[in-house]
């Protein structure tokens, strides 16, 4: 059965994934201080790699000077200053490394959470194909006690961020199904289903969810294609 | 104007199939029209069909690949000069490419854009729309842009005298590469362009995160301001030959494309559509997504 508001997630986690995905992938295979070290590492080869070629052209630019002063106190004083700004340049790169791998880890995780928080949305959406979350009565406790949210750590601020799930909810008991009485998992979607005119006990709306105008959203389905199974 | 930049908007997302490939091939072969029209000394990478045929290719790959090609096209004619400043120019690449790698500074098309916008004239666009789109970063590709543009210019002085200076005896070698190498890394005009361009970067950029009205306009107009001051001292400190009313015509077409580029593209969502392709359990879902413009009317209702 196909629903317009799933194909809808689907689309909208399809682009996300083309344009974020990329980053969020990279940073989710580490913890955030393995991913900072790896970042501080390269950085650390390439500048160290930098600086024997700087090295090299100086040298042979300087090797007049350098074949006239050939002796042993030069050699000691060129290499305190060699090993001097090689440190220097060093300490600078690890620094900018690691406030540089701090915020892009940062943003990919944030943006990972978001993601996973759309992707739970639409699990929950596929494992209920009518639109409306089936929960037993256990679990419409724990969803009336976290106001039927899902709940994001920001780990930036220290502080939880809450996505409504836009869901109609129906609590199964005993094998019937009532609406919740509060209806707190229903906000922010204003019209309960039940009383929708276009509301059948399949949970499609008449005529197929593809009647639905697919364009407002700027969606162009091209092609459905069933698999073969 | 705004109804012009609302239809160049409209038209970018119903025609970015075959406008992104084609800005890709033309800006891919004036950068290597550049290096061929200078450096040309190969008679093979001379041919137009080769500098086409680079070009289509890079239509098709990621920008980052134009900047590739243009190093491998400075190196094949380098190689067709001399040996020598071959030796100089793999030296040069290297080192940028080391370079671009330890600050993982992105935005590499801005390598080859520079030396095109050089020989153009214009060169002082670049680091004016970098601050204002691309970043701080974007310092560290410009000036690996800039060392190129010298290095070019290096290559096409140099290349014939640098056979003669390869000799048998090892003092004159070690000196002959001393004076190659020590005509390139010692040039302080290098250090004064990259001063005056990184510096142009940071002004404009911090300008442009400054929320007041026009801020966009005055970061433009301090870049170019910063250009002139930096390069005059620059050029007045070493002592270097500089002619103010020969930069100017420069500074003020690069001051216009700067405008014209932050009135059109500056904080304009250029979207693309997306063509997609996911599938769940029983379909295989096949999709257009244009990204909604948003008109003048819609924002006066």
């Amino acid at each position: 059965m196909l629903n317009v508001e799933k194909i809808r997630l689907m689309v909208q986690l399809s682009i996300y994934e083309k344009k974020e995905g990329k980053g969020i992938i990279e940073t989710s295979k580490y913890f955030k201080g393995d991913y900072i070290s790896r970042g501080i590492l390269t950085a650390s080869i390439y500048y160290t790699l930098c600086f024997i070629v700087i090295g090299i052209i100086l040298t042979i630019v300087n090797i007049e000077e350098v074949l006239l002063h050939l002796n042993i106190p030069f050699i000691m004083a060129s290499l305190h200053t060699i090993l001097f700004v090689y440190l220097a340049g060093m300490v600078i790169i690890i620094l900018g490394s690691y406030i540089r791998c701090s915020i892009s880890y940062d943003n990919a995780h944030r943006k990972s959470l978001y993601y996973t928080a759309k992707l739970d949305k639409l699990l929950r959406m596929q494992e209920n194909e009518y639109n409306y979350i089936d929960v037993t009565k256990d679990e419409a406790e724990y969803y009336k006690e976290t106001g039927g949210r899902i709940r994001i750590y920001d780990d930036s601020n220290n502080t939880w961020e809450t996505v409504r799930p836009q869901f109609h909810t129906y609590v199964k008991e005993n094998g019937e199904t009532f609406a919740p009485e509060e209806k707190w998992l229903d906000n922010p979607i204003v019209n309960n289903p039940k009383n929708s005119a276009t509301y059948s006990k399949a949970g499609e709306p008449e005529g197929g969810w593809l009647d639905e105008d697919m364009n407002d959203g700027g969606i162009d389905i091209l092609d459905i294609r069933r698999k073969d199974k | 104007m705004i109804r012009v930049r609302e239809a160049l908007q409209k038209f970018y997302t119903e025609n970015d199939y075959w406008v992104l490939p084609v800005i890709k091939a033309i800006t891919a072969f004036l950068c290597f029209f550049t290096v061929n029209s200078n450096i040309g000394y190969s008679d093979t990478l001379l041919n137009p069909l080769i500098c086409i045929a680079a070009s289509i290719l890079c239509s098709f790959l990621p920008w980052t690949c134009i900047p590739v090609f243009f190093g491998m096209l400075i190196l094949g004619n380098a190689y067709a000069g001399s040996l020598e400043i071959f030796l100089v120019a793999g030296i040069v690449l290297l080192l940028a490419g080391l370079i671009q790698s330890t600050f993982r500074a992105g935005n590499a098309i801005l390598i080859a854009l520079v030396p095109l916008f050089f020989y153009i004239h214009i060169p002082y666009v670049i680091p004016i729309i970098a601050g204002l789109s691309l970043g701080l970063m974007s310092t560290v590709p410009i000036s690996i842009g800039i060392m190129l543009y010298y290095l070019i210019e290096y290559i096409s002085v140099n290349a014939s005298p640098a056979k003669a200076a390869a000799g048998s005896d090892i003092t004159a070698m070690a000196t002959a590469y001393a004076g190659l190498f020590g005509n390139l890394f010692k040039d302080k005009e290098i250090i004064v362009t990259i001063a005056a361009f990184a510096l142009c970067i940071i002004i404009v950029f911090i300008i442009s995160q400054v929320s007041f009205e026009s801020n966009w306009l005055v970061a433009v107009i301090a870049g170019v301001f910063s250009i002139i001051i930096v390069s005059v001292c620059g050029y007045l400190h070493y002592e270097l030959e500089f002619s103010f009313w020969r930069m100017i015509p420069g500074l003020l077409v690069s001051c216009l494309i700067s405008l014209i580029y932050a009135f059109a593209f500056h904080a304009v969502d250029y979207q693309r559509t997306e063509r997609l392709r996911f599938e769940d359990d029983d379909y295989i879902y096949y999709v257009k997504a244009i990204p909604k413009l948003k008109t003048i009317d819609e924002d006066e209702n």
